[in-house]
């Protein structure tokens, strides 16, 4: 695992760096997707997520849910075509579960990608992602994961 | 000054304008474009509910439609609000790379230039984090702050005057009487231009202070500057979506206890507890998770009658994380008060179920 600056990765999953959100691969093709603890040191304390309903189509850098953190709302955007399978209602009905828990039980939604081997291409495997987040963070003047308030 | 900032002053636009006008630049707005600065007033008054609110749970929609009150939900965050043309209102929107990521750095960044402009009319003005903005223990204005598109948005508005009867009375409220505490309350924490100066100043002396200070605070070169066509047709898009039954009523997720804030730290809520000896019903103001004001009344027995407003006013200062019900018990004692049927865990409960922590 992954630590760049009090944040940490995950090995076992695939990151879109500039959009803060990760992915699990899993059998079936399906994929799962969050947000990073990037993400949610961001945004804050999360008051509420509205992810786009299951069976609904995502598209590639467009928005697949709304966050709001009681003092911002911005989008979770996602970084391939795909279709929803299913959200985490848990997320829905305890928005907090992101901050305390972004990689499993924080989970967004599940997503059935359309080319899911071409999607990859575009991400960063979880043992390689410590130096582009770095670049990331230093570009971005992103002091680290602690909460600074 | 490297920074240039375009400015549109649009004036009184209609009401929908004024909430579609940042949704549809900043949906235009591409990596590279110069940031913007909208300054604009609506021209009659309406309700804003904020995007993740339930519009029925949040609003009196019966009242709003006798009294012609449209009711529009924004892309930005926090609570119901009235507005009318008593504020001016501000939107800065600028390419995401180009400002803080973090939400405390946003208001950091943003909020300098609008303090500055509030204290050379002569008014205090200071942020209390993570955003209001205070005069004195005041608050004179809020902020909010979004990602639309590809662009950070920054809204707030100038207190000119504000009505909070009106305001009171658009927000569904749980009871008449809770609606008399809303609207006392407003009126004693909630400041205008007008309140501390005793006049509003000429419109063109606020923005011109305003855009002085904004100069100032970014270093940049401000341009006046008109809407393009592709802004243009975003706002007019927006306006059209923001009209919508499917957007205004989307269902509210936003999972925060109920009750209203009046102020950064500072929460109006009404708890219920249904206690052996009778209903509990507590009015509560906290303010910094203290009690400020509790008052109790319901359905139960309580000798002497007097006894109920005496204990009310003892919970003041009281700390609501403190363990409530062994605070309150000794303050019944010592009261002599005889509640058959109402423990102190009771009220400890109804007073829990009207507080929300700070944070």
């Amino acid at each position: 695992m992954a630590t760049v600056r009090g944040c940490v990765f995950p090995d076992d999953l695939y990151y879109d760096v500039p959009n803060n959100m990760w992915y699990r691969e899993e059998a079936g093709g399906t994929v799962v997707a969050g947000m990073t603890t990037v993400a949610v040191a961001l945004a804050g304390q999360l008051v509420a997520v509205t992810p786009k309903k299951a069976g609904r189509p995502v598209l590639a850098g467009k928005s697949c849910a709304t966050i709001e953190s009681g003092k911002w709302v911005g989008p979770a955007k996602i970084a391939f075509d795909g279709e929803v399978i299913a959200v985490n209602d848990a997320l829905v009905a305890e928005p907090g579960i992101a901050n305390a828990d972004p990689y499993a039980d924080g989970w967004l939604m599940r997503v059935r990608p359309a080319t899911w081997d071409e999607a990859k291409k575009s991400l960063v495997p979880g043992n390689q992602v410590a130096a582009p987040y770095e670049a990331k963070m230093a570009a971005d003047g992103f002091a680290g994961c602690v909460c600074k308030t | 000054m490297s920074l240039a900032l375009r400015v549109l002053d649009l004036g009184s636009v209609p009401v929908v304008r004024s909430q579609a006008v940042y949704h549809g630049i900043a949906e235009a707005m591409r990596a590279g474009d110069d940031p913007v600065l909208t300054l604009v007033s609506p021209d009659a008054p309406y309700v804003c509910i904020g995007m993740h609110q339930d519009v029925a749970a949040e609003v009196d929609e019966e009242y709003c439609r006798q009294a012609g009150l449209p009711i529009l939900r924004r892309q930005v965050g926090g609570g119901a609000v009235y507005l009318d043309r008593n504020q001016l209102f501000f939107h800065f929107i600028s390419p995401r790379e180009t400002v803080p990521r973090r939400v405390t750095d946003i208001y950091a960044f943003h909020v300098a230039p609008v303090l500055a402009a509030y204290q050379a009319l002569g008014i205090p003005a200071r942020l209390r984090p993570i955003n209001d903005i205070h005069v004195n223990d005041r608050k004179i204005g809020g902020t909010g702050a979004a990602q639309i598109g590809d662009a950070t948005v920054f809204v707030g508005s100038f207190m000119l005057d504000f009505d909070t009867a009106t305001m009171a009375r658009c927000l569904k409220v749980p009871s008449e009487k809770f609606r008399d505490k809303l609207r006392s309350t407003l009126q004693d924490y909630i400041t205008t231009i007008r309140r501390e100066l005793g006049q509003v100043p000429p419109r063109e002396t606020l923005t011109t202070l305003f855009r002085l200070h904004v100069a100032r605070h970014f270093g940049a070169a401000l341009r006046d500057d008109k809407l393009r066509p592709e802004e243009e047709a975003a706002i007019v898009a927006w306006e059209q979506k923001l009209q919508t039954a499917d957007w205004l009523r989307q269902p509210g997720t936003r999972r925060v206890p109920e009750g209203i804030k009046i102020t950064g730290g500072m929460h109006l809520g009404e708890g219920v507890h249904k206690a052996p000896g009778g209903l509990l019903r507590v009015c509560l103001l906290s303010r910094d998770d203290r009690v400020a004001e509790a008052h109790i009344s319901g359905d139960f027995t309580c000798l002497p009658a007097s006894g109920i407003e005496t204990l009310s006013g003892a919970l003041a200062g009281m700390d609501l994380r403190d363990d409530l019900p062994t605070r309150i018990d000794p303050l019944m004692t010592s009261l002599g008060l005889d509640m058959p049927g109402v423990t102190a865990l009771d009220l400890a409960t109804a007073l829990h179920n009207a507080h929300r922590p700070v944070g």
